[in-house]
């Protein structure tokens, strides 16, 4: 910094710093050319009032730092020349900073976005369901998050969801009249239904047959328990069998509606009780009357080219869900003549002894979700009514009402009332207001005077905490401690950080959080090409992504460096991805963590096949996708998208698909329009080439042919110069140097990414201070993530609007 | 508009008792008494091959080779071929104000014209062309418009998952699971007409109150969170035109459609059901005069976040979307990038053949149905020389049969300007117009 370096705090722009630029920039950004877009000559020297200029010099500051620039073929800076720089767009930079503080960083009124808007119905009501299914998916950020308030946008479309969908959630919660009569439908055998799947109906669970129980007259709403008693033929050396419990509806015919309950593993050889539960009104479809036929059937895939009776009938489906992997075999004569397919002994197995359905399977009633908007009191009508609309406005909307706001939802209800609605009804329907309203959609943190800087109030404060950490609602305690106002004081506030991490619902963070930074959702958007990998099953892509999960929170809970993301000596497996990579270990489908000591598996996100996957195309790996996401994920320093006009590659160089993708990139290289980016991406992608598509070790590229679906295969090269001259070798050698040469930039972008999310929104120039004090603190601290989270919490930039 | 029995309806259109039938054409036909007007706009990202005249693949690019009415079809357009005297294919036209945006950046601004410009610059877009439109007719039909995508919601700036803007420029949220926009196409509304109409006046109020509450919130905030406001108070503006117009279409049954045949459950683990089940419902849409404007996007040029980007490779066009547009200059890639505009072409085909088939006063919905398709890139990452064509609408005066190609001076906007015209929206200028385009009208 400036002040150690004894050279003046005021430097003079035209006499010491141009002539630096002139001599070592001006070449490509000046008059002449303008490389990236970026020219120095014209650029603002006044960094407080032009924005834009600010990011451009902040982005040079990054660049000459890291030794990016100038480039290897350029004269470097001298010492003196590069202190001089630094320290004046440095300098420069703080003015800004010590301006804006004052007016307030930028925030921004904040959506709920899906996940959150499902999260806090759950919390709020009590009732776990897919609450705004039917919500337009969220748009991403530029930083790739999906709560960002400035980009989370409301339209008619949302906003007619959003009281639709409360208006049904509201409707299953509360309950009129007497509890229904508890069913049951005992079934110790396997009715028979056709054409459900392939393989037979059986009380023995393989790899093709099914057990299936018609559920007679089944409720339409309310709770329901599937009780199964199963036990397991275990195999030795093999996983546990999955039990997976489905629940649905057959009409004319045709299954009209299935959906899994759940799935667990079977790990004894002793029968146990499974027990799974469900609420009626998650399988819909069904019509007021089974024995007509439904306005509107849907049609599925499986049900294609089914006739049958018009019968319309419930059922519940039992399989094992174990996969091995392997396609089942073919059909062969059995003893009695006919074709089956033959009993695969290999195949750990699942024996149902019997399958029950509970049908308005409640503990009380009304049930507790119901009594807990409309408790009993010994308050009437009106006072009633106020009461109910107080509770309720205060936990949906994360703050007490005012006095004002419940008269409107009282008057509201009586109007509805007026108006002709049956009581039960209006104040149902005047409940689903409060959930449609920007108090309950928005995370609204109101200006002060002159719209400056100020510190949040203690409800904003904890619903900032929630959303964070649950990406929820605050839950009874912490509101409690809101109302009393004492959530300010540090020792309140690190005794409910504290809480609320070790709390179950801190997955939602990890889940959340995870999945945006590495952009794990990018499994789903990859169609593996059969035509590589003939053996490779679908449900593995979820498998990899929940490795990357777990392997955060693995870190997160166990309280080590977070430089095991770049390196580690384990990693998180379940039965299936343990096959997968040929590791040891799990039995179920449950992650473990697993030891890599002694494997070839590598350690470390960039050893997950998820990543290797997502920045694949199926088929081969793409080493520019696999470079884009190391320099945006690990680096934060994305390369600038494509120019306009880029001109394409016209090699029609007969060899050029026989050429290894190495020295493809150096034909793509070797024009200077492509040169200029292209050099400082496309080595960190060599350098994974080892791996491929589905994130398997490789001897070979396989690549196609260009007749037919003949592949040709050539020899990997994973050699590469990374920029600043850093030649390495493959996985390995990347792993090395990003923990020497880049851990400073890998550590502060760990907590630009962890800082961006917590505010949900992006980090202006102001920030950056934040982000300087947090890496400090956090590299002191062992580069341990709960530490990290909790400077987050304690930082000004959180605790202020 | 002559009134169709069922039996003649079937007859006349040709269909199968396996495709969508109406049960009932009830519908009163007296909300516009002229014959509606209608467009459909789909739209696929990373353009197509332009080979060079030398190219040993040179029959895979997509423009035919020569202009005027004696064109030949090249083979990415040959589907289309038995439609010839019905479809118009477009070259060189392109948004001036995009020509200089990043490669990938030019699909928002497809029917808007704006200009967008990241770090930086203007990112804010202006109304497009379906919209405009549907502003001016949306009042006759029970849905003003109807925004479709493979993806879904609204993605984000430049790589946006819709291809309609509001009046003040925002995305409008596209639908892309079939079942959803069926169920609000043709779904029953429970309960007597009276209880809806209870149940619309009551949202009507819940709606006032919304709107107090968020003007009350509004008050407090900042000036950048008072932006976002204005999102949540025009949306609760827009629902509740939307309710007053429920409850004027309360009287009128929704058309009854049996959805045997549809894949309604089509996602983008089938592809193929899914898209010839959106273009499926946007016959359905028009022929039931539910709405007479349709928006329609294949997917975003977001290889990174679009999940429709693999759809050519899941239907066994070897890569997917963006590797096949990136990789025409391989050997034997313009042949693939070719197959697969080929397969989208005969997509296109399906559409304007099933529009065709269905009679419509003295002619067929297509006679009445403009349809437009094209992308926003030639040669992937080229905002210049879109590959267009434009279909049916002969009632409106459109004339079809050539291959029209124009220079640089000539922007897109002004086919856009004469779209809007023969539509019955008369109008001066569209975004960055000139004038009009005469040729493609008899």
């Amino acid at each position: 910094m400036a002040e150690n370096t004894g050279i003046p705090i005021s430097l003079d722009f035209k006499r010491e710093v141009q002539p630096i630029l002139k001599a070592h920039c001006y070449g490509c950004h000046g008059p002449k050319k303008q490389k990236n877009d970026i020219r120095f000559d014209t650029l603002s020297t006044d960094l407080l009032k032009d924005a834009p200029a600010a990011e451009t010099w902040h982005d040079a500051l990054n660049a000459v730092s890291i030794g990016e620039m100038p480039p290897d073929d350029e004269p470097e800076l001298s010492t003196k020349e590069r202190t001089i720089l630094t320290d004046w767009i440095r300098g420069e930079l703080k003015k800004v900073i010590a301006s804006t503080k004052d007016s307030g960083g930028s925030p921004v009124l904040r959506r709920l976005n899906g996940a959150e808007y499902r999260y806090t119905l759950t919390d709020l009501l009590g009732i776990k369901s897919d609450y705004g299914s039917k919500l337009p998916l969220d748009p991403l950020s530029t930083e790739g998050f999906r709560n960002d308030g400035a980009t989370l946008g409301m339209s008619a479309l949302q906003l007619e969801s959003y009281l639709e969908s409360a208006r049904e959630a509201l409707g299953r919660v509360l309950v009129e009249g007497a509890q229904p009569p508890r069913t049951s439908d005992l079934k110790t055998g396997t009715d028979t239904i056709n054409g459900l799947r392939p393989g037979k109906p059986s009380s023995r669970l393989g790899r093709l047959n099914y057990f299936v129980s018609r559920v007679k007259d089944a409720p339409r709403f309310g709770d329901f328990t599937i009780r199964i008693k199963a036990r397991a033929e275990i195999i030795e050396g093999k996983p546990a069998p999955l039990l997976h419990v489905e629940y649905g509806n057959k009409i004319s015919g045709a299954i009209a509606f299935i959906e899994s309950v759940g799935t667990e593993a079977v790990l004894s050889a002793e029968p146990q009780i499974f027990e799974f539960q469900g609420r009626a009104e998650a399988f819909p479809l069904l019509p007021p009357d089974p024995n007509e036929k439904p306005d509107f059937q849907k049609n599925t895939k499986k049900a294609k080219n089914e006739k049958g009776s018009s019968k319309f009938l419930q059922f519940i489906l039992l399989t094992n869900s174990y996969d091995d992997g392997r396609k089942p075999p073919k059909k062969a004569k059995g003893r009695n003549g006919k074709k089956t397919i033959p009993e695969d002994p290999s195949f750990p197995k699942i024996i149902i002894e019997s399958v029950e359905f509970i049908g308005h399977d409640y503990v009380t009633w009304p049930p507790e979700p119901h009594t807990r908007i409309l408790f009993e009191s010994s308050k009437k009508d009106l006072d009633y009514a106020s009461e109910v609309f107080q509770k309720f406005l205060r936990r949906a909307w994360r703050r007490p009402p005012t006095e004002s706001e419940v008269i409107k939802y009282v008057d509201h209800f009586q109007q509805t009332v007026a108006g002709g609605t049956p009581h039960f009804l209006a104040l149902r329907e005047t409940l689903a207001v409060a959930l449609a309203s920007p108090n309950f959609l928005f995370l609204a943190e109101p200006k002060a005077v002159g719209d400056s800087r100020r510190p949040l109030n203690d409800h904003e404060l904890a619903t900032r905490l929630s959303y964070f950490l649950w990406s929820s609602m605050p839950d009874d305690e912490l509101s409690r401690i809101a109302d009393r106002g004492d959530l300010q004081k540090p020792k309140v506030l690190r005794a409910q950080f504290a809480r609320m991490l070790a709390d179950e619902k801190s997955t939602r963070f990890v889940a959340q959080f995870s999945s945006q930074w590495l952009d794990l959702e990018g499994v789903n958007r990859i169609a593996v090409n059969p035509d590589f990998y003939p053996n490779f099953d679908e449900s593995l892509k979820a498998d990899m992504a929940h490795e990357s999960q777990h392997f955060f929170a693995e870190i997160l809970r166990t309280n080590t460096s977070a430089l095991q993301f770049l390196d580690a000596d384990f990693t998180m497996v379940n039965a299936a991805l343990a096959q997968h990579y040929g590791l040891e270990g799990p039995k179920t489908q449950h992650f473990e963590r697993v030891s890599l000591k002694g494997s070839d598996r590598p350690g470390g996100l960039l050893g997950h096949a998820a990543i290797h996957m997502i920045t694949s195309d199926g088929g081969e790996s793409h080493p520019i996708k696999r470079a884009v996401w190391i320099r945006e994920r690990l680096l934060n320093d994305p390369p600038k998208p494509p120019p306009p006009n880029t001109p394409s590659l016209e090699s029609i160089d007969p060899k050029f698909a026989k050429l290894s993708i190495r020295k493809q990139m150096e034909v793509h290289r070797s024009d200077p329009a492509c040169n200029d980016c292209h050099r400082s991406i496309d080595p960190w992608g060599i350098a994974l080439e080892r791996y491929n598509a589905i994130g398997l070790w490789r001897e070979n590229i396989l690549r196609p042919s260009g007749k037919g679906r003949k592949l040709i295969k050539l020899p990997v090269e994973s050699r590469t110069v990374l920029p600043g001259n850093h030649p390495v070798d493959g996985l390995d050698g990347l792993k090395a140097y990003l923990l020497s040469g880049r851990r400073e930039q890998f550590v502060r972008a760990l907590v630009s990414k962890l800082l961006t999310y917590s505010l949900g929104r992006s980090l202006s120039l102001a920030d950056r201070l934040a982000v300087d004090d947090l890496t400090k603190a956090f590299s002191k601290n062992g580069y341990r993530l709960p530490g990290l989270l909790e400077g987050i919490v304690f930082h000004e930039a959180f605790l202020n609007r | 508009m002559k009134k169709l029995n069922r039996r003649a309806f079937l007859r006349a259109s040709g269909i199968s008792l396996a495709l969508p039938w109406l049960e009932a054409m009830g519908l009163p036909s007296a909300r516009g008494t002229a014959t509606p007007k209608r467009l459909c706009s789909i739209y696929f990202p990373y353009g197509i091959g332009v080979p060079k005249t030398n190219h040993p693949e040179l029959d895979w690019g997509w423009f035919p080779q020569s202009e005027g009415r004696d064109f030949t079809f090249s083979k990415p357009l040959e589907p289309l071929e038995p439609m010839r005297d019905q479809i118009t294919v477009l070259g060189g036209l392109s948004h001036p104000r995009m020509r200089g945006g990043g490669g990938h950046d030019s699909g928002d601004t497809f029917l808007t014209g704006a200009e967008l410009r990241r770090g930086g610059g203007n990112m804010k877009n202006s109304i497009s062309l379906d919209q405009v439109i549907a502003n001016h007719f949306g009042g006759q039909t029970r849905f003003s418009s109807l925004v479709f995508s493979n993806d879904g919601g609204v993605g984000i700036p430049t790589r946006s998952n819709t291809l309609s803007y509001t009046d003040e420029g925002l995305p409008i949220p596209s639908l892309n699971r079939p079942a959803i926009v069926f169920e609000r196409l043709f779904g029953l509304n429970e309960g007597s007409i009276e209880a809806q109409r209870r149940g619309l006046k009551r949202s009507g109020s819940h709606l006032d109150l919304l709107l107090d509450e968020a003007r009350g919130l509004n008050r407090k905030l900042g000036k950048r969170d008072q932006q976002k406001m204005d999102e949540y108070l025009t949306s609760v503006r827009e629902v509740e035109q939307q309710v007053e117009r429920s409850a004027a279409w309360l009287d009128v049954p929704k058309p009854k459609v049996n959805a045997t045949g549809l894949s309604l459950d089509a996602d983008d683990s089938t592809p193929g059901e899914l898209i010839q089940t959106m273009l499926d419902l946007i016959v359905l849409a028009f022929q039931t005069d539910s709405s007479r404007v349709a928006t329609y996007q294949l997917a975003s040029m977001h290889g990174a976040i679009s999940i429709a980007s693999k759809f050519p490779q899941l239907l066994g066009f070897g890569n997917n979307f963006h590797s096949l547009a990136h990789g025409a200059n391989k050997p034997g890639g313009m042949k693939r990038q070719g197959e697969w505009a080929r397969f989208l072409s005969g997509r296109i085909h399906y559409l304007l053949n099933r529009l065709d088939s269905i009679e419509e006063g003295d002619g067929t919905l297509l006679d009445n149905t403009l349809v437009y398709y094209g992308s926003s890139n030639s040669q992937t990452h080229n905002n210049k020389n879109y590959p267009l064509i434009l279909a049916g609408g002969k009632k409106m005066g459109f004339d079809h049969g050539q291959f029209l190609r124009y220079g640089e001076d000539t922007p897109l906007s002004n086919l856009y300007l004469t779209m809007l015209n023969q539509l019955g929206v008369p109008t001066k200028k569209f975004a960055d117009s000139t004038s009009k385009i005469t040729a493609v009208l008899a």
